[in-house]
């Protein structure tokens, strides 16, 4: 095992939807399920599917209930969920400094 | 977005008509996902064509469209702005109307008189003390309130619990300190009681400024952060210093009745004038109508990262 960037990866949050599910619900105490939706412009269905495997992963919290007679879904981050976004952007950081700072090599004929 | 226009996430056929309640409208939980294609292209796409580059630069975007999407501190600037200039008579050496000697004019329970709040400052009149108690206490339930219901109208809830607890607990401390100073005597805990801080009776927007510090770390807010540092510092001048000086040196000479009100009136004024201006900035901020990761965006968003 080397200490390559790439280690670092979490083949559940390497993944752009649901890095950007993370990454939202990172920035409040809980989304709404149509924020989400809007934002990452996913359907419904596709957003559902992504929050199962975050959540199944236990990186986040799905709460269903109404307000007044409107069902609303929220969706909260984990501890774990935090964790596994940080190291994500901290190896995509580090992947993406690596690659400016490594030399070009010519181009084999 | 390399892949933005493949994968069945971002392509023709998102469903114009679905519900935002999401999966709690069938309470199943599935949604329509069982009938949707499965995201695996979708995942593969994501790590055949995304960069890092990409990635991060699509995290930097949604979190920054996010944080607007839920910056509503406009609300308790103005609220304490309007507390603030409603304490005005408090302050007005007239007040009450022929009000009878200093300290016989106080009544009621000695701890609600807390210097803290204003009370038994120089510069202010009966019930300041009751009334920033008040206020403070009235101020927190609205932004809470508020928060609530901006982050059910928007979809995402700001953190404001950390804000009504600091709230609170600066007013307990506020109020129990005196007490306990004063059963002490001239012990150690006169420490906690700085008179040249307390003595003008203007320390209660201290005590918001400090509030307005903590929501500015809940709203993950520069200017919020800016806008409480400046009040804070202040408001910290106010309770220092007797600010008529300067409209005196600037050939202002105030009424001696009204000579408390520069220390009232500026801080409150900070925060009316700053809530004003959150208020136009965050009513300007609209949600884009597409996705920081639909079709085209993603591309531009690697370009400018």
């Amino acid at each position: 095992m080397t200490d390559h960037p790439t280690n670092g990866l979490d083949e559940i949050v390497h993944q752009r939807h649901r890095l950007g599910i993370l990454t939202i619900t990172a920035e409040a105490k809980r989304a709404e399920f149509g924020y989400l939706r809007e934002a990452l412009d996913l359907t419904p269905g596709n957003l559902s599917r992504h929050l199962t495997v975050l959540e199944e992963a236990g990186m986040v919290e799905v709460e269903k209930g109404y307000e007044g007679r409107r069902p609303r879904t929220w969706v909260s981050i984990t501890r774990k969920g935090r964790s596994a976004l940080t190291a994500e952007l901290d190896a995509l950081t580090k992947l993406v400094r690596g690659h400016k700072a490594e030399p070009e090599r010519p181009a084999s004929s | 977005m390399a892949d933005g226009a493949q994968g069945p996430a971002s392509d023709g056929s998102r469903d114009p008509g679905g519900d935002s309640s999401g999966p709690a409208g069938d309470p199943g939980g599935e949604g329509s996902g069982g009938s949707e294609p499965t995201d695996a292209a979708e995942d593969h796409g994501a790590y055949a064509h995304a960069t890092p580059e990409q990635l991060l630069g699509q995290a930097r975007t949604v979190r920054r469209q996010a944080r607007r999407a839920r910056h509503a501190y406009w609300f308790p600037l103005v609220l304490f702005g309007l507390l603030s200039c409603a304490s005005v008579p408090f302050y007005l050496r007239s007040f009450p109307p022929g009000g009878g000697s200093f300290l016989s004019r106080y009544r009621g329970p000695a701890f609600l008189q807390s210097q803290y709040l204003g009370g038994f400052g120089f510069m202010t009149g009966v019930g300041a003390a009751y009334y920033w108690l008040a206020a403070i206490l009235i101020g927190l339930g609205a932004t809470a309130v508020w928060y609530r219901v901006r982050g059910n109208r928007v979809g995402l809830r700001t953190p404001s619990r950390g804000f009504v607890i600091t709230g609170l607990v600066l007013l307990a401390f506020a109020l129990l300190i005196p007490v306990l100073a004063t059963r002490a005597g001239a012990g150690p805990l006169t420490i906690l009681m700085p008179g040249d801080l307390l003595v003008r009776g203007t320390f209660p927007p201290v005590l918001i400024g400090i509030g307005l510090c903590v929501l500015a770390w809940a709203e993950r807010s520069i200017a919020l952060t800016v806008i409480a540092a400046a009040y804070l510092a202040l408001s910290l001048v106010a309770s220092l210093y007797d600010i008529e000086n300067v409209f005196y040196d600037l050939g202002w000479n105030l009424n001696p009745t009204d000579s408390g009100l520069p220390n009232v009136v500026l801080p409150a004024l900070v925060l009316l004038l700053s809530g004003a201006g959150a208020w136009v900035v965050q009513r300007r901020r609209r949600p884009s109508p597409a996705g920081p990761l639909g079709p085209g965006h993603a591309a531009t968003t690697a370009q400018a990262s």
